[in-house]
């Protein structure tokens, strides 16, 4: 006959309470740490999007030759300037890679159509131009952007009277229940105006 | 009894504890290193400015440098707060200038952040001399065994004598009408119009005024009455057509450069050529399209005619003249303007063995020998060792580099110098004169020693003697002058080896210039005739003839019509091109519109 014997009740209570908060404690701490992960990466990423987004929309803006009403600029326009969209021309480019006022490309940023979270920058060169043509996602979290039309005085004027450009852009990523923003604004003057 | 438990057996809370542990470290590492890339992304973006900016202060440097020392080229590194920059200067000729500048974050050596930015700077004032002969409609006539060191640009025909040589490239322009076909001034109720900045909440940044032509023509250049105020830059004029009575933004005829330099502080007309002739129908309306950019302290004034005298068209202002629906608002009067079309055929006749060493343009082209390429619509008794190219167009006309508002500016200045009556000096003389004016002849003997503070206007004849020596004081230092004469000039021989004639202060760069307003279309005396010999200085008679004796040597002329003796040799000085006077306006740089680029 042993004298081993079984863990009396009481202990087998005592160590399943333990395990249990032990193990509720870890499987908390794991659910916190992976929520923390995703809300962090998320305004991570956020953050990076919109630096480069106001690094574009900066330099953009400071080599435009003036803010256009529309493009094509003749006939039925496809995409037309407006508090939420920026159409602008730029000096083309010469074979020699130097600009030239002699032809102009054109850029537009605007949310997409269809999937209004995605920030696009997109160029159509002059046949004669040798800048690339470009359709860019800048941001996959776009929740507004704003676009402000300026004198030198920082009177609103009509787009094409322009000489600087202020804009507002907001960005937002849902993380669970929640929703992370950030935010970024600058004024830009035009350069080639 | 068999216990139900093993105590023995390995438990696995240990291992699950750290599989958690290791799972937060790993979330926490990412996060950190996450933090870092979006840190390193905030600073690259902020550096990025950063150099943009310390590119842009470059530029500014640069201008700020070009305008106090002509001669400044760039700075390899220069440190200004958290970086540096650099700047290169290259000149397309002396008007005009690309300026490249670099920023660095931290330095140029390690940049870990670096950004360019390239712009063309035009100087809104000064004179230049691209070419060692520059001819007006009265056209060239070389003698024999003459030589041009250099290019000539001729606005009427070329005729060399036998033997004669160009080392350069050659252009004789399609002719202008001697009379403008379309042209309007103000005579009695005058005013300024005020464009190239926003006035009572007009922001009048393009002006242009409509014209008919008389008959179907090219057209070969405009003038434009206009002043100025500050110093703009050089503005682009273009000929547009019309489009339900405004100019027609998508169909510009032609394109030419307004040089600022050429337009003062009072009223003148001054010439627009440009880059192609194009050819325009009779009785239709187009437009003179004046293209600024916006200084509320360098803008420009229109003599206007208040009276709207003009009846083939009309002024009208824009904000933006290439605005996707550009608004035009009418302006009360008309603009001074002339406009002068071509069909003047004009041509280079060589004689026997007449060389040119560049390449030839000229509408017709007879008996030379081309060892570049030629350009033209006739040729015979001529070779071409280039590529031949008929069907060419022809030249369009260039303009003086001095304008009669310069002519105009430099008169004031004189008149407010001292006043002399006519002058009289025998053999051998030493005089100084000016600034001021004489009025009246100066007679000069052999030898004589003028020492010349600039201006001096002299509204009679000169006659001096051989061996003449006009010069500038060498307190003058890198600047050059003006000797104006509103008579005609006759000097004796000249000297060996550049030794007399006109000459600067010494100092390299520094120039005099003999300015004749004779005009010989109504005499057909010359306003300039020079001896044997060589003599220094530029000629200059934009409405004259200035007519050479052999053998006599030049370093630049610039004329109505030009007449050589036999072996005379002009040598063009590189030096030319980058001429400041300081009897007159003198040039300061500003960006050019349009040029900025990132690179």
């Amino acid at each position: 006959m042993s004298n081993s014997r079984g863990w009396s009740l009481l202990e087998v209570l005592i160590a399943v309470t333990v395990a249990a908060v032990a193990g509720g404690l870890i499987i908390n701490l794991l659910v916190s740490s992976g929520k923390l992960f995703v809300d962090q990466s998320a305004q991570i990423s956020q953050g990076l999007s919109l630096n480069q987004t106001q690094l574009e929309l900066t330099e953009l803006i400071k080599s435009s030759s003036g803010i256009v009403s529309q493009y094509p600029t003749q006939g039925t326009p496809q995409y037309i300037t407006d508090q939420n969209t920026l159409v602008v021309k730029l000096p083309g480019i010469t074979s020699s890679g130097d600009v030239t006022d002699i032809f102009f490309d054109y850029a537009v940023i605007e949310a997409d159509f269809e999937k209004p979270a995605i920030l696009r920058k997109q160029i159509f060169k002059d046949s004669q131009s040798f800048r690339k043509t470009e359709n860019k996602v800048l941001s996959v979290n776009l929740k507004s952007l704003s676009f402000s039309y300026l004198d030198i005085n920082n009177n609103a004027v009509t787009p094409d009277q322009a000489l600087r450009v202020s804009f507002v852009i907001n960005l937002s990523t849902k993380s669970g229940f929640s929703e992370k923003e950030s935010s970024g604004s600058g004024t830009v003057n035009l350069k080639n105006i | 009894m068999k216990s139900i438990l093993n105590l023995n057996q390995l438990g696995s809370i240990f291992p699950i504890t750290m599989i958690a542990l290791t799972s937060i470290l790993v979330i926490t590492v990412v996060l950190i290193s996450n933090s870092f890339i979006l840190k390193e992304s905030s600073k690259y973006s902020l550096d990025k400015l950063e150099a943009v900016t310390l590119a842009e202060a470059g530029i500014e440097k640069a201008i700020a440098s070009l305008n106090v020392n002509p001669s400044y080229n760039g700075e390899s590194e220069t440190v200004l707060g958290q970086g540096s920059y650099s700047v290169s200067v290259t000149s397309i000729d002396s008007n005009n200038k690309v300026v490249e500048a670099g920023g660095y974050i931290p330095d140029k050596t390690n940049p870990k952040i670096k950004q360019a930015i390239k712009i063309q700077i035009s100087k809104g004032e000064g004179i230049s001399f691209p070419y060692g002969l520059q001819v007006g409609e009265g056209g060239l006539q070389m003698g024999n065994s003459s030589t041009l060191n250099g290019s000539v640009y001729s606005n009427g025909d070329i005729s060399v004598g036998n033997s004669s040589a160009f080392t350069g490239d050659v252009w004789v322009a399609g002719g202008t009408q001697p009379t403008a076909n379309q042209q309007w001034e103000c005579t009695q109720v005058c005013q300024d119009y005020i464009f190239g900045k926003s006035v009572t909440g007009e922001n009048r940044l393009d002006v242009a005024q409509s014209f008919q032509l008389s008959q179907g023509a090219v057209i070969n250049k405009v003038s434009l009455k206009l002043k100025k105020f500050g110093s703009p830059p050089n503005i682009t004029v273009r000929i547009l057509c019309d489009n339900n009575d405004k100019p027609d933004k998508n169909n510009v005829k032609a394109s030419g450069t307004l040089s600022a330099n050429l337009v003062t502080g009072s009223y003148g007309f001054v010439d627009v050529t440009f880059s192609s002739s194009p050819n325009l129908s009779e009785n239709t309306r187009y437009w003179i399209v004046l293209d600024t950019s916006n200084d509320a302290n360098n803008y420009w004034s229109f003599d206007l005619d208040s009276l709207q005298g003009y009846g083939n068209g009309s002024p009208k202002w824009s904000s933006n003249w290439q605005a996707s629906s550009p608004v035009w608002t009418a302006i009360t009067g008309d603009f001074g303007f002339k406009v002068y079309i071509g069909g003047v055929a004009t041509k280079f006749t060589g004689g026997n063995s007449a060389v040119v060493n560049g390449d030839l343009h000229a509408n017709t082209i007879q008996n030379v020998t081309i060892n570049g390429s030629a350009y033209y619509q006739s040729i015979s008794g001529s070779t071409v060792n280039g590529t031949s190219n008929p069907g060419s167009p022809d030249p369009a006309p260039e303009t003086f580099p001095v304008s009669q508002s310069n002519i105009d500016a430099w008169k004031l200045e004189a008149e407010d110098g001292l006043d002399y009556g006519s002058l009289t000096y025998g053999n051998s003389c030493n005089v100084n004169l000016g600034p001021g004016k004489i009025d009246g002849d100066l007679t000069l003997g052999n030898s004589c020693s003028v020492t010349v503070t600039s201006p001096l206007w002299i509204t009679g004849n000169i006659t001096a003697g051989n061996s003449l020596t006009v010069k500038l004081p060498s307190s003058a230092g890198l600047s050059s002058g003006v000797v104006l004469v509103d008579g005609t000039t006759v000097v004796g021989n000249g000297c060996e080896n550049f030794e007399c004639g006109f000459k600067g202060s010494g100092s390299d760069g520094s120039y005099l210039m003999l300015l004749s307003t004779y005009d010989t279309t109504v005499t057909g005396t010359p306003a300039i005739t020079a001896g044997n010999s060589s003599f220094s200085g530029i000629f200059y008679a934009p409405k004259g003839s200035v007519s050479l004796g052999n053998s006599a040597s030049f370093k630049e002329i610039s004329a109505w019509k030009i007449i050589t003796g036999n072996g005379a040799i002009l040598s063009y000085e590189q030096g030319l091109s980058e001429t400041f006077f300081s009897a007159g306006p003198t040039g300061s740089f500003s960006v050019v519109k349009g040029s900025y680029q990132l690179k």
